[in-house]
């Protein structure tokens, strides 16, 4: 993983514990609005979380498809 | 396991912080805060609504229903209890209006007329569990939960110490560095390096269940 790469995953661990700086956390929601690999750590790292205190329960696929159309429904909401 | 079980559970999480933040986010107007609580949840949610609606194909619709009004009545939300409580409880509500939807007009579906959550949310009845989950899911599942515990057995202790603090025990870093003696950029790291390890073992996992319908 190249440094810019690795950082950015670092902060996203940080940001799964609530664990970041204002700027920090400025610049994670950036990452993760523009970055596929970093929505996937995001939920990788959700899911890991869940399935150590839940099992295999808490397993789940990210469904990229549903995030899209809630977007398109807030979007269209708040132009209403 | 019963809605309720599921609440209680979930509300031990270690999760309040970082949802604290998201929720300030989104209500500064960054709606890529509120996406990230919906891919954190959407999992939860859709299983707690799974439960209730005997009509699988009426889930999605409910689902997306519960985040929008989440989104929409988030000004409501004081933080007094965790996100996902409120969040469940919204849910719980949206699914009770669907089948009662469904009740007058088996034609009708989620969203008509959808207006902000009232401030005071509650639920109450249950009804049997139901799961829309087929036999190639459930054993996906437990794929996966066994690629994660093969992962966190192979990995370094100091690496497997400061993530079980963190996720099981719900320590934050603060409190991690002493009882690891180490500085908090260290706990920060390790506890990344341990959850980059596991990721890296159900990744392509994920990918390959994400090509089905879950």
């Amino acid at each position: 993983m190249k440094d810019e790469s690795r950082q950015a995953a670092e902060r996203i661990s940080a940001l799964v514990d609530g664990q970041l700086e204002e700027a920090e956390l400025a610049q994670a929601l950036q990452d993760l609005r523009h970055n596929d690999a970093a929505r996937r750590s995001w939920h990788a790292y959700q899911l890991l979380g869940q399935v150590m205190r839940s099992g295999a329960d808490a397993v789940g696929a990210h469904d990229a498809q549903f995030v899209t159309c809630l977007r398109q429904s807030l979007q269209q909401g708040s132009r209403d | 396991m019963r809605a309720g079980d599921a609440h209680e559970r979930l509300a031990g999480t270690p999760s309040g912080d970082s949802d604290a933040k998201l929720v300030e986010r989104t209500l500064a107007g960054d709606t890529a805060a509120f996406e990230l609580l919906a891919i954190k949840y959407q999992r939860q949610v859709q299983r707690l609504i799974g439960r209730m609606v005997r009509d699988v194909d009426l889930v999605p619709d409910i689902v997306q229903e519960t985040f929008i009004r989440a989104y929409r009545s988030l000004r409501q939300f004081r933080g007094e209890a965790q996100f996902y409580t409120w969040l469940y409880r919204i849910a719980i509500n949206a699914a009770k209006r669907a089948l009662l939807r469904k009740t007058r007009d088996p034609l009708d579906l989620p969203g008509e007329a959808m207006s902000p959550e009232p401030a005071s949310e509650t639920f109450s009845g249950r009804r049997e569990p139901t799961t829309d989950e087929t036999p190639e899911s459930l054993l996906a599942a437990k794929e996966i939960a066994q690629a994660v515990n093969d992962a966190l057995a192979a990995l370094p202790e100091d690496l497997r110490q400061a993530l079980t603090l963190r996720e099981i025990d719900g320590l934050s870093y603060e409190e991690i560095a002493g009882v690891m003696q180490c500085p908090l950029g260290t706990v920060r790291s390790r506890i990344f390096r341990a959850r980059e390890a596991v990721s890296l073992r159900i990744r392509p996992l994920l990918e390959r269940l994400g090509s089905k319908r879950w």
